[in-house]
Protein backbone atom coordinates (compact mmCIF):
# COMPACT_ATOMS: atom_id res chain seq x y z
CA UNK A 1 0.00 0.00 0.00
CA UNK A 2 2.95 2.16 1.23
CA UNK A 3 4.75 1.25 -2.02
CA UNK A 4 1.43 2.26 -4.09
CA UNK A 5 1.33 5.82 -2.57
CA UNK A 6 5.03 6.16 -3.27
CA UNK A 7 5.10 5.01 -6.99
CA UNK A 8 1.97 7.75 -7.06
CA UNK A 9 3.85 10.59 -5.65
CA UNK A 10 6.50 9.58 -7.65
CA UNK A 11 4.86 9.59 -11.29
CA UNK A 12 3.00 13.18 -10.21
CA UNK A 13 6.37 14.79 -9.35
CA UNK A 14 8.36 13.59 -12.11
CA UNK A 15 5.33 14.24 -14.78
CA UNK A 16 5.41 18.23 -12.56
CA UNK A 17 9.15 18.17 -13.47
CA UNK A 18 8.40 17.91 -17.04
CA UNK A 19 5.20 20.14 -17.19
CA UNK A 20 7.44 22.79 -15.21
CA UNK A 21 10.28 22.36 -18.29
CA UNK A 22 7.67 22.26 -20.77
CA UNK A 23 6.29 25.52 -19.41
CA UNK A 24 9.33 27.22 -18.70
CA UNK A 25 9.61 28.26 -22.38
CA UNK A 26 6.67 29.93 -22.37
CA UNK A 27 7.13 33.83 -21.98
CA UNK A 28 4.12 34.02 -19.41
CA UNK A 29 5.53 31.85 -17.31
CA UNK A 30 9.37 33.66 -18.23
CA UNK A 31 7.12 36.62 -16.57
CA UNK A 32 6.12 35.15 -13.45
CA UNK A 33 9.45 33.66 -12.74
CA UNK A 34 10.83 37.10 -13.17
CA UNK A 35 8.40 39.02 -10.74
CA UNK A 36 9.03 35.82 -7.87
CA UNK A 37 13.23 36.65 -8.71
CA UNK A 38 12.65 40.27 -8.16
CA UNK A 39 11.05 39.15 -4.97
CA UNK A 40 13.21 36.67 -3.94
CA UNK A 41 16.76 38.26 -4.80
CA UNK A 42 16.58 40.84 -2.16
CA UNK A 43 16.03 38.21 0.38
CA UNK A 44 18.93 35.71 -0.66
CA UNK A 45 21.34 38.75 -1.14
CA UNK A 46 20.48 39.99 2.37
CA UNK A 47 21.06 36.66 3.30
CA UNK A 48 24.42 36.71 1.63
CA UNK A 49 25.66 40.10 3.43
CA UNK A 50 24.65 38.73 6.44
CA UNK A 51 26.31 35.49 6.24
CA UNK A 52 29.67 37.08 4.73
CA UNK A 53 31.17 38.88 7.66
CA UNK A 54 30.89 35.23 8.97
CA UNK A 55 32.64 33.95 5.93
CA UNK A 56 35.29 36.24 6.67
CA UNK A 57 36.16 35.25 10.09
CA UNK A 58 36.63 31.53 8.93
CA UNK A 59 38.79 32.17 5.34
CA UNK A 60 41.03 34.61 7.35
CA UNK A 61 41.13 32.91 11.12
CA UNK A 62 44.48 33.16 12.42
CA UNK A 63 45.70 35.95 9.68
CA UNK A 64 45.66 38.81 11.85
CA UNK A 65 49.04 39.71 12.05
CA UNK A 66 49.59 39.03 8.52
CA UNK A 67 46.74 41.33 7.94
CA UNK A 68 47.94 44.08 9.97
CA UNK A 69 51.24 43.50 8.55
CA UNK A 70 49.30 43.59 5.30
CA UNK A 71 47.26 46.74 6.12
CA UNK A 72 50.47 48.95 7.19
CA UNK A 73 51.95 47.94 4.00
CA UNK A 74 49.07 48.99 2.03
CA UNK A 75 48.75 52.02 3.64
CA UNK A 76 51.94 52.96 2.30
CA UNK A 77 51.43 51.92 -1.01
CA UNK A 78 48.28 54.19 -1.10
CA UNK A 79 50.48 57.49 -0.06
CA UNK A 80 52.97 56.41 -2.81
CA UNK A 81 50.16 55.99 -5.46
CA UNK A 82 48.00 58.61 -4.39
CA UNK A 83 50.89 61.08 -5.08
CA UNK A 84 51.54 59.19 -8.78
CA UNK A 85 48.20 59.54 -8.91
CA UNK A 86 48.18 62.95 -9.04
CA UNK A 87 50.92 63.10 -12.13
CA UNK A 88 48.54 60.64 -14.05
CA UNK A 89 45.58 62.96 -13.77
CA UNK A 90 47.57 65.55 -15.63
CA UNK A 91 49.37 63.32 -18.41
CA UNK A 92 45.36 61.87 -18.74
CA UNK A 93 43.49 64.96 -19.08
CA UNK A 94 46.70 65.47 -22.10
CA UNK A 95 45.80 62.25 -23.48
CA UNK A 96 42.42 63.01 -23.54
CA UNK A 97 42.56 65.88 -25.48
CA UNK A 98 45.01 64.63 -27.79
CA UNK A 99 42.41 61.43 -28.53
CA UNK A 100 39.52 63.82 -29.19
CA UNK A 101 41.88 65.44 -31.27
CA UNK A 102 42.69 62.72 -33.32
CA UNK A 103 38.98 60.96 -33.08
CA UNK A 104 40.23 57.68 -31.79
CA UNK A 105 37.47 55.75 -30.04
CA UNK A 106 37.99 54.41 -26.60
CA UNK A 107 35.97 52.40 -23.39
CA UNK A 108 34.86 55.72 -21.89
CA UNK A 109 32.37 55.89 -19.06
CA UNK A 110 29.76 56.44 -20.16
CA UNK A 111 29.88 53.23 -22.08
CA UNK A 112 29.89 51.35 -18.50
CA UNK A 113 27.39 50.64 -16.64
CA UNK A 114 28.25 49.44 -12.68
CA UNK A 115 26.04 46.90 -11.39
CA UNK A 116 25.79 44.59 -7.93
CA UNK A 117 25.97 40.90 -8.11
CA UNK A 118 23.04 39.96 -6.12
CA UNK A 119 23.69 36.14 -6.50
CA UNK A 120 24.82 33.25 -7.23
CA UNK A 121 23.79 30.59 -10.02
CA UNK A 122 23.17 27.79 -6.73
CA UNK A 123 22.92 25.02 -9.95
CA UNK A 124 26.09 23.18 -9.20
CA UNK A 125 28.58 23.17 -12.01
CA UNK A 126 26.82 27.01 -13.99
CA UNK A 127 28.81 30.10 -13.14
CA UNK A 128 26.65 32.94 -13.39
CA UNK A 129 25.84 35.66 -11.77
CA UNK A 130 22.68 37.77 -11.59
CA UNK A 131 23.51 41.54 -11.39
CA UNK A 132 21.15 44.20 -10.65
CA UNK A 133 20.95 46.03 -13.91
CA UNK A 134 18.49 45.03 -17.07
CA UNK A 135 17.21 46.50 -20.70
CA UNK A 136 15.99 49.20 -18.65
CA UNK A 137 19.83 49.89 -18.10
CA UNK A 138 20.73 49.34 -21.16
CA UNK A 139 22.54 45.95 -20.90
CA UNK A 140 22.21 44.21 -23.92
CA UNK A 141 22.86 39.96 -24.97
CA UNK A 142 26.06 39.91 -25.57
CA UNK A 143 27.82 42.60 -23.69
CA UNK A 144 30.75 42.16 -21.63
CA UNK A 145 31.27 42.72 -17.92
CA UNK A 146 33.90 43.48 -16.37
CA UNK A 147 36.13 43.08 -12.91
CA UNK A 148 38.81 45.16 -11.49
CA UNK A 149 41.28 46.56 -13.19
CA UNK A 150 39.17 46.31 -16.45
CA UNK A 151 39.34 42.77 -16.76
CA UNK A 152 36.81 40.39 -18.52
CA UNK A 153 34.38 38.47 -16.39
CA UNK A 154 31.96 37.27 -18.08
CA UNK A 155 29.26 38.14 -20.94
CA UNK A 156 25.34 38.78 -20.11
CA UNK A 157 23.72 35.47 -21.87
CA UNK A 158 20.12 36.90 -20.39
CA UNK A 159 18.42 40.16 -19.82
CA UNK A 160 15.15 40.85 -18.18
CA UNK A 161 13.73 45.00 -17.26
CA UNK A 162 16.26 45.25 -14.22
CA UNK A 163 18.13 42.70 -14.13
CA UNK A 164 20.61 40.42 -16.19
CA UNK A 165 22.47 37.07 -15.76
CA UNK A 166 26.15 37.39 -16.72
CA UNK A 167 28.09 33.59 -17.64
CA UNK A 168 31.38 33.68 -16.07
CA UNK A 169 34.60 33.04 -18.16
CA UNK A 170 34.90 30.37 -16.00
CA UNK A 171 31.92 28.49 -16.78
CA UNK A 172 32.13 25.21 -18.74
CA UNK A 173 29.92 26.64 -21.75
CA UNK A 174 31.99 29.67 -21.88
CA UNK A 175 34.23 29.99 -25.14
CA UNK A 176 35.42 33.31 -26.12
CA UNK A 177 37.75 34.33 -29.22
CA UNK A 178 41.06 35.59 -27.96
CA UNK A 179 44.84 36.20 -28.74
CA UNK A 180 47.39 36.27 -26.72
CA UNK A 181 48.88 39.61 -26.48
CA UNK A 182 52.76 39.69 -26.60
CA UNK A 183 52.81 37.10 -29.92
CA UNK A 184 49.07 37.45 -31.19
CA UNK A 185 48.82 34.03 -31.84
CA UNK A 186 44.45 33.33 -31.53
CA UNK A 187 42.70 30.57 -29.76
CA UNK A 188 39.80 29.84 -27.80
CA UNK A 189 39.41 30.82 -24.45
CA UNK A 190 37.27 28.32 -22.13
CA UNK A 191 35.66 28.19 -18.81
CA UNK A 192 37.61 25.22 -16.58
CA UNK A 193 36.54 25.09 -12.84
CA UNK A 194 39.20 27.19 -11.52
CA UNK A 195 40.83 28.05 -13.98
CA UNK A 196 40.85 28.80 -18.29
CA UNK A 197 41.89 26.91 -20.93
CA UNK A 198 43.43 28.15 -24.10
CA UNK A 199 42.59 25.53 -26.73
CA UNK A 200 43.50 25.53 -30.39
CA UNK A 201 47.16 27.15 -30.17
CA UNK A 202 49.87 24.87 -32.00
CA UNK A 203 52.33 23.15 -30.21
CA UNK A 204 55.22 25.18 -31.15
CA UNK A 205 53.66 28.07 -30.79
CA UNK A 206 55.32 31.12 -29.01
CA UNK A 207 53.40 31.14 -25.63
CA UNK A 208 54.96 31.42 -22.34
CA UNK A 209 54.02 31.62 -18.71
CA UNK A 210 52.85 34.54 -17.79
CA UNK A 211 51.68 35.98 -21.35
CA UNK A 212 48.64 38.01 -21.37
CA UNK A 213 45.44 37.05 -23.18
CA UNK A 214 43.32 39.56 -24.90
CA UNK A 215 39.98 39.36 -26.28
CA UNK A 216 39.99 39.51 -30.07
CA UNK A 217 37.50 40.70 -32.44
CA UNK A 218 37.53 37.61 -34.07
CA UNK A 219 33.54 37.33 -34.49
CA UNK A 220 32.75 40.24 -33.36
CA UNK A 221 30.81 38.80 -29.92
CA UNK A 222 33.40 41.15 -27.98
CA UNK A 223 35.52 43.74 -28.01
CA UNK A 224 38.97 43.58 -28.88
CA UNK A 225 41.32 44.02 -26.22
CA UNK A 226 39.73 43.10 -23.08
CA UNK A 227 42.21 41.85 -20.52
CA UNK A 228 41.06 38.10 -19.90
CA UNK A 229 43.79 36.30 -17.99
CA UNK A 230 47.16 35.52 -17.54
CA UNK A 231 49.31 32.08 -19.09
CA UNK A 232 49.60 30.23 -16.35
CA UNK A 233 51.21 27.02 -17.53
CA UNK A 234 52.00 25.46 -20.79
CA UNK A 235 52.55 21.78 -21.39
CA UNK A 236 52.61 19.63 -24.45
CA UNK A 237 53.78 16.17 -25.23
CA UNK A 238 55.23 15.21 -28.53
CA UNK A 239 52.43 13.80 -29.84
CA UNK A 240 50.63 16.60 -29.22
CA UNK A 241 48.90 18.98 -32.13
CA UNK A 242 47.73 21.65 -29.46
CA UNK A 243 49.41 22.80 -26.30
CA UNK A 244 47.97 22.56 -22.85
CA UNK A 245 47.83 25.83 -22.07
CA UNK A 246 45.98 27.22 -18.77
CA UNK A 247 45.07 30.92 -18.35
CA UNK A 248 44.75 32.00 -14.78
CA UNK A 249 41.80 35.13 -14.60
CA UNK A 250 42.98 38.26 -13.81
CA UNK A 251 40.23 38.92 -11.31
CA UNK A 252 38.36 36.41 -8.20
CA UNK A 253 35.75 35.23 -10.11
CA UNK A 254 34.61 33.06 -7.10
CA UNK A 255 33.77 36.45 -4.75
CA UNK A 256 33.36 39.20 -7.17
CA UNK A 257 30.47 40.90 -5.78
CA UNK A 258 30.35 43.67 -8.26
CA UNK A 259 30.76 43.99 -12.21
CA UNK A 260 30.82 46.87 -14.90
CA UNK A 261 28.69 46.19 -17.81
CA UNK A 262 30.01 47.50 -21.39
CA UNK A 263 27.03 49.14 -22.37
CA UNK A 264 28.20 50.96 -25.26
CA UNK A 265 28.97 47.76 -27.25
CA UNK A 266 26.53 45.93 -29.14
CA UNK A 267 27.43 42.72 -30.57
CA UNK A 268 28.23 42.17 -33.71
CA UNK A 269 28.24 45.76 -35.00
CA UNK A 270 31.00 47.36 -32.95
CA UNK A 271 34.56 46.26 -32.87
CA UNK A 272 36.62 49.53 -32.68
CA UNK A 273 35.84 50.21 -29.09
CA UNK A 274 38.71 49.89 -27.32
CA UNK A 275 41.71 51.18 -28.92
CA UNK A 276 44.70 49.18 -30.15
CA UNK A 277 42.35 46.56 -31.37
CA UNK A 278 44.37 43.37 -32.58
CA UNK B 1 3.95 16.97 9.94
CA UNK B 2 4.12 18.34 6.23
CA UNK B 3 3.80 21.44 6.53
CA UNK B 4 6.55 21.79 9.42
CA UNK B 5 8.26 19.87 6.65
CA UNK B 6 7.86 22.60 3.96
CA UNK B 7 8.85 24.95 6.50
CA UNK B 8 12.07 23.19 7.17
CA UNK B 9 12.68 22.29 3.36
CA UNK B 10 11.51 25.91 2.44
CA UNK B 11 14.36 27.87 4.79
CA UNK B 12 16.91 24.94 4.05
CA UNK B 13 16.36 26.18 0.72
CA UNK B 14 16.84 29.77 1.10
CA UNK B 15 19.81 28.87 3.31
CA UNK B 16 21.33 27.24 0.57
CA UNK B 17 20.76 29.26 -2.05
CA UNK B 18 21.84 32.67 0.08
CA UNK B 19 24.34 31.67 2.99
CA UNK B 20 25.84 28.30 1.89
CA UNK B 21 27.61 29.95 -1.50
CA UNK B 22 29.02 32.55 0.11
CA UNK B 23 30.73 29.91 2.74
CA UNK B 24 31.86 27.65 -0.01
CA UNK B 25 32.97 29.48 -2.96
CA UNK B 26 33.28 26.32 -4.61
CA UNK B 27 30.14 25.26 -6.51
CA UNK B 28 30.77 21.48 -6.56
CA UNK B 29 31.38 21.66 -2.70
CA UNK B 30 29.06 22.90 -0.93
CA UNK B 31 26.51 20.62 1.34
CA UNK B 32 23.02 20.33 0.21
CA UNK B 33 20.65 21.48 3.30
CA UNK B 34 17.33 20.35 1.68
CA UNK B 35 18.54 17.04 0.60
CA UNK B 36 20.43 16.48 4.22
CA UNK B 37 16.66 17.39 5.80
CA UNK B 38 14.48 15.01 3.13
CA UNK B 39 17.16 12.15 3.67
CA UNK B 40 16.74 12.57 7.33
CA UNK B 41 13.21 13.32 7.53
CA UNK B 42 12.12 10.28 5.35
CA UNK B 43 14.42 7.16 7.51
CA UNK B 44 13.94 8.87 10.86
CA UNK B 45 10.01 10.10 10.18
CA UNK B 46 7.84 9.20 7.29
CA UNK B 47 8.46 8.66 3.85
CA UNK B 48 5.13 9.60 2.90
CA UNK B 49 5.65 13.41 4.01
CA UNK B 50 8.91 14.36 2.21
CA UNK B 51 7.55 13.76 -1.69
CA UNK B 52 5.67 17.17 -1.02
CA UNK B 53 8.23 18.75 0.22
CA UNK B 54 10.31 18.29 -2.56
CA UNK B 55 8.61 21.17 -4.52
CA UNK B 56 9.91 24.07 -2.42
CA UNK B 57 13.13 22.68 -2.70
CA UNK B 58 12.82 22.31 -6.23
CA UNK B 59 11.70 25.90 -7.10
CA UNK B 60 13.23 28.02 -5.19
CA UNK B 61 16.82 27.07 -6.61
CA UNK B 62 14.59 27.24 -9.97
CA UNK B 63 13.74 30.82 -9.74
CA UNK B 64 17.24 31.69 -8.69
CA UNK B 65 18.97 29.90 -11.28
CA UNK B 66 19.85 29.71 -14.96
CA UNK B 67 18.78 26.11 -14.55
CA UNK B 68 14.96 25.17 -14.85
CA UNK B 69 12.98 24.21 -11.76
CA UNK B 70 11.67 20.68 -13.42
CA UNK B 71 15.98 19.81 -13.50
CA UNK B 72 16.16 20.81 -9.63
CA UNK B 73 12.71 18.55 -9.60
CA UNK B 74 14.04 15.88 -11.28
CA UNK B 75 17.22 15.83 -9.15
CA UNK B 76 15.67 15.49 -5.83
CA UNK B 77 13.52 12.97 -6.90
CA UNK B 78 16.52 10.09 -5.94
CA UNK B 79 16.84 11.32 -2.55
CA UNK B 80 12.78 10.39 -2.00
CA UNK B 81 12.97 7.49 -4.08
CA UNK B 82 16.20 5.92 -2.07
CA UNK B 83 14.38 6.70 1.27
CA UNK B 84 11.80 4.76 0.21
CA UNK B 85 13.53 2.21 -0.78
CA UNK B 86 16.13 2.07 1.85
CA UNK B 87 13.46 2.00 4.65
CA UNK B 88 10.93 -0.45 3.11
CA UNK B 89 14.32 -2.76 2.65
CA UNK B 90 15.03 -2.73 6.01
CA UNK B 91 11.19 -2.21 7.80
CA UNK B 92 10.57 -4.45 10.74
CA UNK B 93 14.12 -5.23 11.18
CA UNK B 94 15.59 -2.93 14.20
CA UNK B 95 15.03 0.47 13.68
CA UNK B 96 16.85 1.71 16.33
CA UNK B 97 19.43 5.39 15.77
CA UNK B 98 21.96 2.20 15.44
CA UNK B 99 19.91 1.54 12.18
CA UNK B 100 18.79 5.03 11.56
CA UNK B 101 22.40 7.10 11.36
CA UNK B 102 24.02 4.49 8.71
CA UNK B 103 21.08 4.63 6.99
CA UNK B 104 19.96 8.66 7.12
CA UNK B 105 23.94 9.07 5.77
CA UNK B 106 23.45 6.34 3.20
CA UNK B 107 20.33 7.93 1.70
CA UNK B 108 22.00 11.54 1.90
CA UNK B 109 25.28 10.82 0.18
CA UNK B 110 23.62 8.84 -2.30
CA UNK B 111 20.89 11.66 -2.67
CA UNK B 112 23.36 14.35 -3.15
CA UNK B 113 25.51 12.28 -5.44
CA UNK B 114 22.49 11.71 -8.11
CA UNK B 115 21.39 15.00 -7.43
CA UNK B 116 24.92 16.47 -8.62
CA UNK B 117 24.92 14.19 -11.20
CA UNK B 118 21.67 14.77 -13.01
CA UNK B 119 22.31 18.73 -12.95
CA UNK B 120 25.80 18.21 -14.18
CA UNK B 121 24.37 16.38 -17.03
CA UNK B 122 21.59 18.51 -18.07
CA UNK B 123 23.93 21.81 -17.61
CA UNK B 124 26.51 19.72 -19.66
CA UNK B 125 29.39 19.86 -17.38
CA UNK B 126 30.26 16.42 -17.01
CA UNK B 127 33.83 17.47 -17.72
CA UNK B 128 34.19 19.81 -14.65
CA UNK B 129 32.04 16.88 -12.78
CA UNK B 130 35.48 14.64 -13.86
CA UNK B 131 37.42 17.17 -12.23
CA UNK B 132 35.59 17.81 -9.53
CA UNK B 133 35.33 14.11 -8.20
CA UNK B 134 37.29 14.86 -4.69
CA UNK B 135 35.29 17.97 -3.97
CA UNK B 136 31.76 16.68 -4.71
CA UNK B 137 32.97 13.58 -2.62
CA UNK B 138 33.52 16.16 -0.13
CA UNK B 139 30.07 17.77 -0.84
CA UNK B 140 28.74 14.59 0.04
CA UNK B 141 30.20 13.60 2.95
CA UNK B 142 28.97 16.85 4.63
CA UNK B 143 25.73 16.44 3.43
CA UNK B 144 25.78 12.78 5.24
CA UNK B 145 27.12 14.24 8.46
CA UNK B 146 24.67 17.07 8.26
CA UNK B 147 21.72 14.42 7.97
CA UNK B 148 23.47 12.35 10.71
CA UNK B 149 23.54 15.34 12.95
CA UNK B 150 20.00 16.02 12.18
CA UNK B 151 18.83 12.32 13.15
CA UNK B 152 18.46 12.18 16.61
CA UNK B 153 16.78 15.84 16.40
CA UNK B 154 13.85 14.30 13.92
CA UNK B 155 13.35 11.01 16.19
CA UNK B 156 9.32 10.82 16.60
CA UNK B 157 8.48 11.72 20.16
CA UNK B 158 7.10 8.20 21.48
CA UNK B 159 4.01 8.34 23.80
CA UNK B 160 5.19 6.39 27.29
CA UNK B 161 2.47 4.94 28.34
CA UNK B 162 2.15 5.49 32.25
CA UNK B 163 0.37 3.42 34.89
CA UNK B 164 -2.53 5.00 34.37
CA UNK B 165 -2.58 5.89 30.71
Amino acid sequence: MAINRSAAWFSALLLSAVLLLGVSAFAPVGRVESQARNIIAPLVSGIQNAVRPLSNVIFHAGQVRELSEENSALRLEVESLQAELGTFREQRTAVDAAATLLGASSLAPDQLIAAHVLLRDPAPGQSSLLVARGSDDGVATGQPALGAGGTLVGVVTNVEETRSWVRLISDSNSSISVVVQSSRIPGALEGAEDNLTLEFVEREANVAVGDVVITSALGGRLPPGLLAGRVASVESQPQDIHARIIVEPLSALRTIEQVLIVTGFLPGLDTDIIKGTP
Amino acid sequence: MSLTLILFVTLASFLQVGALPVLFPDPWSVPLLPVALVAAWSVNRSCDEVWIALLPAAVLPGIVSTQRSGWFLMALLPVALIGEVVTQTIAGEQRGLRWRLPATASVAGLGTLSYLLLLAIVGRDLHSLSEAIPTIVGATLETSAIAVVLTPLLQPRRRRHGLFT
